[in-house]
């Protein structure tokens, strides 16, 4: 039996959509693990964190705490392959129109001035992240070997990208697989 | 407040979010309490003012990828009520189909990509295999069926909607095209196939909690309010009126859902981003409630569909109300059992072709709130707009925001029971993260805000000094 | 005689030509963004760029010159072609997945066509407010592209001059009136912007995320809301409108009013139900025995083909108001109206009614410096060709009366759009003018009722209504019956250039 290739997926700031659409490849999925794919960490698995020396790093959504940027630099250490999946990682997405704000202006409408608080106070715990001053595209903290862009990619975009790489081949996203949508 | 020492797992995974629980011991050593932070926070509520109604729908579903369609229907109930228009039957029938396919498809992912690896492989089973991969290997005819669920679900939000993720076919005043009639018959055919899959799912966890009574009774046993929308007592999911019970189940209160800033407030705590939801009337902590699947039919007197309504009142003589977390497990295969009937009703509907899906009108109103039932509990958009519907500020309460409290307290019952600080085992840190999967929260939705790295025990002493670390890679 | 060479191959013409209209004759695509075929070029994106020995040039507003050796896609210009596409992109927020112009964007389909996956440089460099305080228009800077066919389409085209480009570099934003709220500016809605705007920029609140090009099923048609009856194009989706944009194939070349592209869809939408009558085809069902005390009355918001059917129901069939026989002599065509010096003005406002001509003379007012003059002023002095376009309710003696000997042509603005085909069918005998104490009943048809009809009906024992909006006349009426509206009948109608225009059924009639 011939070795399997490691993949591990994290979650950045995004909203999981891009895993959805990797658990959208339905059987397909089941095809890829049949054909050598095998899954570390990942937010549906239960390692929380790639060994060294894993083959592909997908990551979804962009970088707006400072785990997450330390998160995003320990995958491109541990892993031979880094994929930006989705508008989040790739262009920054979403996350980013909060780029328009302070952080303290957005903190300030949803602990401060929500109509439904009971109490008002911002959260600063040891335990919970801070947030950094503007949201980034993956590529802005570290080197990215292959994006898929969409919102979310769609399964077969994900599939083509996954499947030659498994292949020992370079991707290639045209037509209909490329989207920003 | 750290005076013991914690211990820290980090991130909580099978779940749909970024959250961290810390175990904090007191000086005896003992577990003192269990925290569950909300690590995400991303401000949708602020980066939308300024921008027009109708575009809220397509952004807020952005909030989140596994219910995006639950926020969608948020915000476009929302600008129905700011542009003060009735939808048509139809538009109204397509909404709810959508949202039942959605209710099928994320039910379908959690219970069996996310929880069935712990009841099939075992809460200690090696965490490398404990997944939906090492199912597909294990059992593959049961990982097949449950992917082929999720598919059914999926496919009916494609149908109506236009796409699986983020579909934009729902506007407020409406649905923007009519369903065509060979996805309705390709929908139909389906049924009898996915009812038969959704029954063995069934079958499954009724046999799995019959072998394991005792566990199941005492894991994460505590009581609460219920809170759940009701349509004349029937179960419901995209309209009606929100009815909460207290412990012992009885009705205290059923109010329009507009009505909802008079009954909810919310608690802010310092550890974590994702505030805590409450009744005002009962305070805090005592007004906290629990949403989802549980509550649901905890709040609801019958499952109108035959299949259903069966296994409904065999489910309901399990008490009144249930407490136990694990029964979020088992109500949740019910509703999607009742969701696939569902489904087919709608389907049948004379009206379900028609091409009149939208209806249009100016702004009228300064404010909008939308309510629907998401996967994990109700779901609540309130948006205030100018004369030219640009949104002024928004608020919202978000399904998995509302089981804050309530997943706080099942780990921490969990971890007082299984976690003993002086050995830890890896076994009994997945039983406390079992304790969140429950309630299947979907985080990145809740903080409108969302882990994955190592899971690090961390030993602190009462001087908060480093003491010992154990890495799980 | 030109003679060139395009990637090698000679080609020669003897005329003027840009070199992207050449290549496109000869089928070679090359990528525009700024460039639009009914606008004069300006060659600011630079994305249509080829070289010509050795220098790089814009191809749509380069004209090919005698030596010209062309190369278009060398591994090069492929290359720059995409970089430029990146500073574009990356500048602003170009941000697709909440955009409701996504995957029907011109500028999104030419970063597909160049495989762009990634930009290198960081994102949202600047942030704009976004404008919604238009009422049909939702406008946002953040996702402009600065091509400017907005501004020119805004000022070549319609005539308004609200546009125009403000600030320098990467601040520079399109502003109206050089700086106001969009919705309080001089903007007229005619949404020209809208049609053009290669980007999400501009976009229509009403059709906002009801459907893309690609999902909906255009139809072309004339515009049935006033009497200029412009080329329009429908889009529609199940049983919607979704927007109508302007056809720039038609007579009018591309005009439209905000009347045209949004007050219809308003109005369409608001009145649409199941149960409406067609009086084409079901006036015969509803109205069994016309007897000799009713009397019909129809006015000029219906079809020649519904004023015939009633006309042959009712053996007395009246116009509702008198039309100024005038309007038949109206000669000159859409385009001829370009070719004045002056033009006289008389009772109605350039920008608010019949929109379209209120364009071209705003135009011709600017490029061709011609004189505009209103019938209010005390003096006027007329130069060149003139015309003068008034209003049907001056008397064609008070007319003559005050231009006297003056030779200019005359264009007679009816109310309503089918009046010249109710002057052709009914004549301009309206119910007062006839005996009419010997009829009991009356029977009123009129699509969209707007003068004042107390006076004519009082006196009637028995009163009926056939019209849109049921709500706003059920009280003067014994019943009021509902029509279709003007996209689900076929019907033609003459507008005020005396054209014959055919409308096709829009949507299929539901079964009553």
């Amino acid at each position: 039996m011939k070795t399997k290739k490691l993949v591990s997926t994290i979650w950045c700031e995004g909203c999981s959509g891009c895993h959805m659409s990797f658990l959208d490849m339905d059987e397909k999925l089941v095809d890829l693990i049949k054909n050598g794919m095998a899954f570390s960490a990942t937010p549906f698995t239960d390692l929380k964190i790639p060994p060294h020396g894993t083959d592909i790093g997908i990551i979804e959504g962009s970088v707006a705490t400072d785990t997450q940027e330390e998160e995003v630099k320990m995958m491109r250490e541990r892993c031979k392959i880094i994929i930006a999946m989705g508008d989040c990682a790739v262009f920054g997405g979403i996350p980013t129109m909060r780029n328009r704000y302070e952080t303290t202006e957005i903190f300030s409408r949803a602990y401060k001035q929500a109509e439904t608080n009971y109490n008002q106070h911002l959260p600063a715990g040891e335990d919970i992240s801070k947030l950094l001053a503007k949201v980034k595209p993956v590529n802005e903290v570290i080197k990215v070997d292959y994006y898929i862009p969409g919102c979310p990619p769609t399964p077969e975009a994900i599939y083509e990208v996954l499947s030659k790489l498994i292949e020992g081949k370079t991707p290639e996203l045209k037509g209909k697989l490329l989207s920003y949508e | 407040m750290n005076s013991g020492e914690k211990i820290t797992i980090y991130p909580v995974t099978r779940i749909e979010g970024h959250a961290k629980i810390t175990i904090h011991l007191d000086k005896d050593r003992k577990i003192d309490k269990v925290l569950f932070h909300v690590d995400q926070f991303r401000g949708f509520e602020k980066f939308i003012e300024g921008r027009y109604f109708e575009e809220a729908p397509i952004i807020t579903a952005k909030i989140c990828g596994i219910c995006p369609l639950s926020h969608i229907l948020g915000a476009v109930k929302a600008g129905d009520m700011i542009m003060n228009v009735q939808i048509p039957y139809t538009a109204k029938l397509l909404r709810t189909l959508a949202h039942l396919g959605q209710i099928i498809q994320s039910h379908c992912l959690h219970f069996f990509y996310l929880a069935s690896p712990d009841l099939l492989l075992g809460w200690d089973a090696d965490p490398a295999i404990r997944n939906v991969a090492g199912l597909v290997e294990k059992y593959p005819d049961f990982a097949m069926k449950g992917i082929k669920l999720r598919k059914f679900g999926q496919t009916i939000i494609e149908y109506v909607g236009g796409a699986r993720i983020n579909p934009k076919n729902f506007v407020a005043g409406g649905v923007a095209a009519p369903l065509n009639v060979q996805h309705r018959d390709s929908l139909l055919y389906q049924i009898d196939e996915m009812i038969s899959y959704c029954l063995e799912g069934l079958e499954f966890i009724k046999n799995y909690i019959e072998n394991n009574k005792s566990f199941v009774q005492s894991y994460a046993n505590f009581k609460t309010n219920f809170m759940g929308l009701i349509n004349n007592g029937n179960w419901e999911v995209y309209d009606g009126k929100v009815k909460v019970i207290d412990e012992k189940g009885n009705n205290i209160y059923e109010f329009l859902p507009e009505h909802y800033l008079s009954y909810i407030a919310e608690y802010i705590e310092d550890w974590s981003y994702l505030k805590f939801p409450f009744l005002r009337g009962l305070g805090y902590p005592n007004g906290v409630y629990r949403v989802g699947p549980l509550a649901r039919l905890n709040v609801s007197d019958n499952l109108p569909t035959p299949l259903a309504e069966k296994e409904f009142k065999v489910f309901k003589q399990l008490g009144t109300p249930i407490h136990e977390s694990f029964y979020y497990h088992y109500a949740r295969m019910v509703e999607v059992l009742h969701c696939i009937e569902k489904v087919r009703e709608i389907l049948l509907d004379s009206q379900i072709l028609d091409k009149d899906v939208f209806v249009k009108g100016r702004v009228e109103k300064e404010e909008g709130i939308g309510v629907v039932e998401a996967p994990r509990g109700t779901l609540i958009h309130h948006y205030w707009v100018d004369e030219n519907g640009t949104i002024v500020k928004c608020n919202m309460i978000v399904a998995s925001g509302n089981n804050n409290w309530a997943m706080s307290k099942a780990v921490e019952t969990i971890a007082k029971k299984f976690v003993n600080p002086l050995e830890v085992k890896e076994e009994a840190l997945n039983l406390v993260e079992g304790g969140i999967r429950c309630y299947d929260p979907c985080l990145s939705c809740s903080t409108h805000a969302v882990g994955q790295m190592p899971m690090i025990i961390e030993f602190y002493d009462s001087e908060k000094q480093l003491i010992n670390k154990i890495i799980r890679e | 005689m030109k003679k060139f060479k395009i990637n090698s191959v000679e080609y020669s013409i003897d005329t003027e030509k840009t070199i992207f209209e050449f290549l496109k004759d000869i089928g070679i695509y090359i990528p525009t963004l700024c460039y639009h075929p009914y606008l004069r070029p300006v060659g600011s994106c630079r994305v249509c760029i080829i070289k010509d020995r050795g220098k790089f040039k814009n191809s749509c507003a380069t004209f090919i010159d005698d030596g010209m050796d062309i190369e278009t896609h060398t591994p090069e210009l492929i290359e720059i072609r995409k970089w430029i596409l990146q500073f574009l992109f990356s500048e602003r927020n170009h941000y697709c997945m909440y955009c409701c112009v996504t995957n029907d964007c011109e500028f999104q389909n030419l970063g597909y066509y160049t495989g762009l996956d990634h930009f290198h440089f960081p994102t949202f460099r600047n942030i704009f407010d976004i404008d919604n305080s238009h009422p049909y228009i939702l406008f946002d800077n953040n996702r402009c592209v600065l091509c400017s066919r907005c501004v020119r389409v805004c000022s070549e085209v319609a005539g308004h001059f609200v546009l125009s480009e403000n600030n320098k570099g990467e601040h520079s934003i399109i502003v109206a009136d050089n700086g106001v709220q969009f919705g309080k500016s001089s903007c007229t809605s005619c949404g020209l912007c809208v049609q053009v705007c290669p980007t999400g920029t501009f976009v229509d609140k009403y059709s906002m995320y009801l459907g893309r090009s690609w999902e909906t099923q255009k139809i072309r048609s004339y515009c049935f809301s006033c009497p200029v009856g412009c080329g329009i194009e429908i889009y529609k989706r199940g049983n919607n409108i979704v927007k109508i944009y302007s056809d720039w194939n038609s007579f009018t070349k591309g005009l439209i009013c905000y009347k045209g592209r949004y007050e219809t869809v308003i109005n369409y939408r608001k009145y649409k139900n199941k149960t409406n009558i067609d009086i084409y085809e079901d006036l015969n069902k509803i109205i069994k025995n016309v007897d000799e005390n009713s009397v019909a009355v129809v006015d000029g918001t219906l079809f020649n083909e519904e004023i015939e059917k009633i006309r042959e129901l009712f053996p007395n069939t009246f116009a509702l108001y008198k039309v100024n026989p005038k309007i038949l002599d109206n000669s000159i065509s859409f385009d001829e109206l370009d070719n004045y010096q002056t033009y006289i003005i008389a009772g109605w406002d350039l920008n608010k009614e019949y929109g379209t001509i209120g364009s071209i003379i705003k135009r011709n007012k600017y490029y061709r410096n011609c004189k505009v003059i209103y019938l209010d002023n005390e003096k006027f002095e007329v130069s060149g060709k003139t015309i003068f376009i008034y209003k049907n309710y001056y008397d064609p003696n008070f007319i003559s009366g005050f231009i006297g000997g003056m030779d200019c042509d005359h264009l007679v603005l009816p109310l309503n759009t089918n009046d010249v085909g109710l002057l052709k069918l009914i004549g301009n005998k309206t119910l007062q003018e006839v005996d009419n104490l010997k009829y009991s009943s009356i029977f009123i048809f009129s699509r969209y009722l707007n003068i004042n009809i107390s006076n004519i009906i009082s006196r009637f024992r028995r009163k009926f209504l056939f019209t849109i909006d049921i709500n706003r006349y059920s009280d003067l009426f014994d019943e009021v019956f509902p029509i279709v509206s003007e996209f689900e009948i076929n019907g033609s109608f003459y507008n005020l250039f005396n054209q014959l225009l055919y409308v096709e059924r829009v949507f299929d009639k539901e079964v009553v």
